[in-house]
């Protein structure tokens, strides 16, 4: 997915390439969490895939359909099966709505219920994302930050997806509170076999939330795999800089802590070579910085992208 | 008592309450804190716990409709609440920084780096503009800034966050503070580029007797950088004590409660979470704010509100929980 940047008349408008040669799958039951900082096009990314923003390049298949292909009716089908929760509950839900409207919309724009129907639809899915029927005629400044979270799960879930991308779901709650959407979230992707495309930034909760794993850095993907082949056998430098870099609730835990130089560049036309090569500590003048490495298995189900890892 | 020489400010029942249309709000209820001098304190909690409210209550920096209504701040053996507004700003200048979460909203858009860096140099120092110049540049390269010249000549716009956020680290231990108020420094950052700033203030805190007071929600970031910790809920430190302590025992349930949400670490198929929400603060409930919330709250909890006791005179907890083991077996 690349960004037309205008830089004035005349002057070709520069390409910021926010995500670039981005491949991974995930499975029906299955959450990949998708781990990097800001600016890395994490969130691009799941808006590619959902057809929110249309990439630059490139297929998304879902069930061995590529959605990009379709036109809008055929699409429309298929929007349904694929929804998002967004990171700020307080700007993703319309304040002049009622939950009744808010959670009762999806029904109205793609089945054929009537209002008895989706009223019943409405309060069995309050019910099950914790709160209860009660609130059916609330508006959302009456909610707790994670109340509304959890409207906007119940709204994700309202039409039996078999895909959400979960753009950093809890980051803008408190860490109890977090710790009961995190919970929920896991209960209905049991319940219903849904896949989750798993945005954060936060490492100590991806390892609670994922099944596989991808850091992005810049735009790209440098390691890929199983969450657990990749916390106990971090490859890139970036992830075990990514790694050492969170701080863990123990003040007996020291750990060796690798404090990275400089900060993330300019993802504007990226110089050749490795995306990391400015702040990488193995990086090698005149490998890293001309050829950009490629996404390479290492073993069997770890992916990495970076010349200095050697089998 | 204790010896005051070393403490280089102290809160005793505090009570801070705003104004609004829709009531009062009881933003802090009897806030009790200690910080030594060259110590660093970590005050966490969550959300509306009343954090941010404590460390401008200390700068007498609040807004308009917010009211002290009773309580003594000692900072540096003097009363704070007692200072002319002008007495105030004397020692915000020189004796006490303050960092804020977002760098962006703190430095002046239309004024360069260096105006703003030599502006507090003069404020603080009485130095010239030439002198304050090049000291600012000396800063700026001791925080890791290269090409300090150039990033002098700079507008906040030209900088990441990173970035900005040493510039105002930079403005705030111009003058040598002795206490620096670090309101969520990190929160607005990357996880790589908090571990920079974090080693930053860490390294800078034991070259100098710079106490410090990290207000933050994050448990990491306090095991890993202060001493001791104040944990924070509904306008009250309901425990304190130096950090390796309450996070090995802790006392208190909600800091329990904290401790065990925040151990996101390893594999687990449910996570523990606290049940309920932060009561209402403009209806206090007589009792323990915690009570509605705690698993072992017992009939004296609902009726009269826990105080700060003190365990062998380094760690304190708001709980009768643990003033009823007290009395059974005596303090420690």
């Amino acid at each position: 997915m690349y960004f037309p940047i205008k830089r004035g008349f005349r002057k070709p408008p520069a390409l910021l390439h926010a995500v670039d040669d981005v491949s991974f799958e995930i499975n029906a039951g299955e959450t990949l969490g998708l781990v990097g900082e800001s600016g890395s096009g994490k969130t691009t990314c799941g808006k590619c895939v959902l057809r929110i923003l249309e990439p630059t390049g490139g297929e998304v298949l879902f069930e061995d359909k590529n959605i990009l292909a379709l036109d809008d009716r055929a699409f429309k089908k298929i929007r349904p099966m694929m929804q998002m929760v967004f990171q700020d509950p307080f700007l993703s839900l319309n304040p002049r709505k009622t939950l009744r409207n808010i959670i009762g919309d999806p029904f109205k724009l793609h089945t054929n219920l009537s209002d008895g129907e989706i009223e019943k639809e409405v309060k069995r899915l309050l019910v099950q994302v914790g709160l209860n029927e009660a609130f059916i005629d609330r508006y959302p400044h009456e909610l707790s930050g994670g109340q509304k979270q959890r409207v906007a799960i119940a709204r994700a879930v309202a039409l039996n997806p078999k895909f959400i991308f979960l753009d950093e779901p809890t980051s803008s709650l408190d860490v109890s509170v977090q710790a009961q959407i995190l919970n929920l979230l896991n209960d209905i992707q049991r319940q219903y076999n849904i896949a989750y495309l798993f945005v954060t930034h936060n490492i100590h909760l991806i390892k609670f939330m994922a099944d596989k794993l991808a850091i992005m850095y810049l735009g790209k993907i440098l390691e890929y795999g199983l969450k657990s082949e990749i916390f106990s056998n971090p490859l890139h430098p970036y992830t075990k800089a990514l790694f050492s870099a969170a701080p863990i609730p123990d003040p007996d835990l020291k750990m060796e802590r690798i404090i990275l130089r400089g900060e993330i560049p300019t993802p504007i036309d990226p110089p050749p070579g490795c995306r990391f090569f400015k702040r990488c500590w193995l990086g090698e003048t005149g490998l890293c910085d001309k050829v950009e490495p490629e996404l390479v298995e290492f073993s069997s189900g770890h992916f990495v992208a970076c010349h200095k890892v050697k089998k | 008592m204790k010896k005051l020489d070393n403490i280089i400010l102290s809160v005793e029942d505090l009570h801070v309450i705003f104004k609004t249309y829709l009531g009062t709000v009881h933003a802090l209820n009897g806030v009790y804190l200690e910080v030594g001098k060259g110590e660093s304190v970590g005050l966490v909690g969550e959300t509306g716990c009343g954090k941010s409210t404590l460390g401008l209550s200390i700068v007498r920096l609040l807004d308009e409709s917010a009211k002290i209504v009773r309580g003594k701040i000692v900072f540096n053996g003097e009363s704070i609440l007692e200072k002319s507004s002008e007495e105030m700003r004397e020692i915000r200048r020189k004796y006490i920084s303050l960092i804020f979460q977002d760098p962006t909203a703190a430095l002046n858009p239309v004024h360069k780096i260096g105006d703003q860096i030599v502006e507090a140099l003069q404020m603080s120092k009485g130095l010239k503009r030439a002198e304050a110049l090049e000291e600012g540049a000396k800063i700026l390269s001791m925080l890791g800034i290269p090409d300090s010249r150039k990033v002098m000549e700079q507008y906040p716009h030209e900088l990441s966050g990173g970035m900005r956020q040493r510039i105002m680290i930079a403005i705030a231990l111009s003058k040598n503070p002795l206490l620096l108020i670090a309101d969520e420094p990190t929160s607005n950052l990357d996880v790589t580029i908090q571990a920079q700033i974090l080693e930053l203030i860490s390294d800078l805190r034991k070259n100098t007797q710079m106490s410090l007071l990290l207000i933050t929600h994050d448990m990491g970031i306090v095991a890993q950088v202060c001493e001791k910790v104040a944990v924070m809920y509904a306008g009250q430190v309901i425990e304190f004590g130096k950090v390796r302590d309450v996070f090995k025992n802790p006392l208190h349930p909600y800091t329990q409660g904290l401790l065990k949400v925040a151990n996101l670490v390893g594999e687990k198929t449910r996570l523990e979470s606290i049940p309920g929400t932060i009561p209402d603060l403009r209806n206090l409930p007589p009792g323990c704010l915690f009570a509605s919330r705690c698993p072992y709250s017992f009939d004296k909890c609902l009726r009269i509100r826990p105080s700060n006791i003190m365990l062998d005179g380094k760690r304190s907890v708001a709980c009768w929980l643990v003033e009823d083991k007290v009395n059974k077996f005596g303090p420690g």
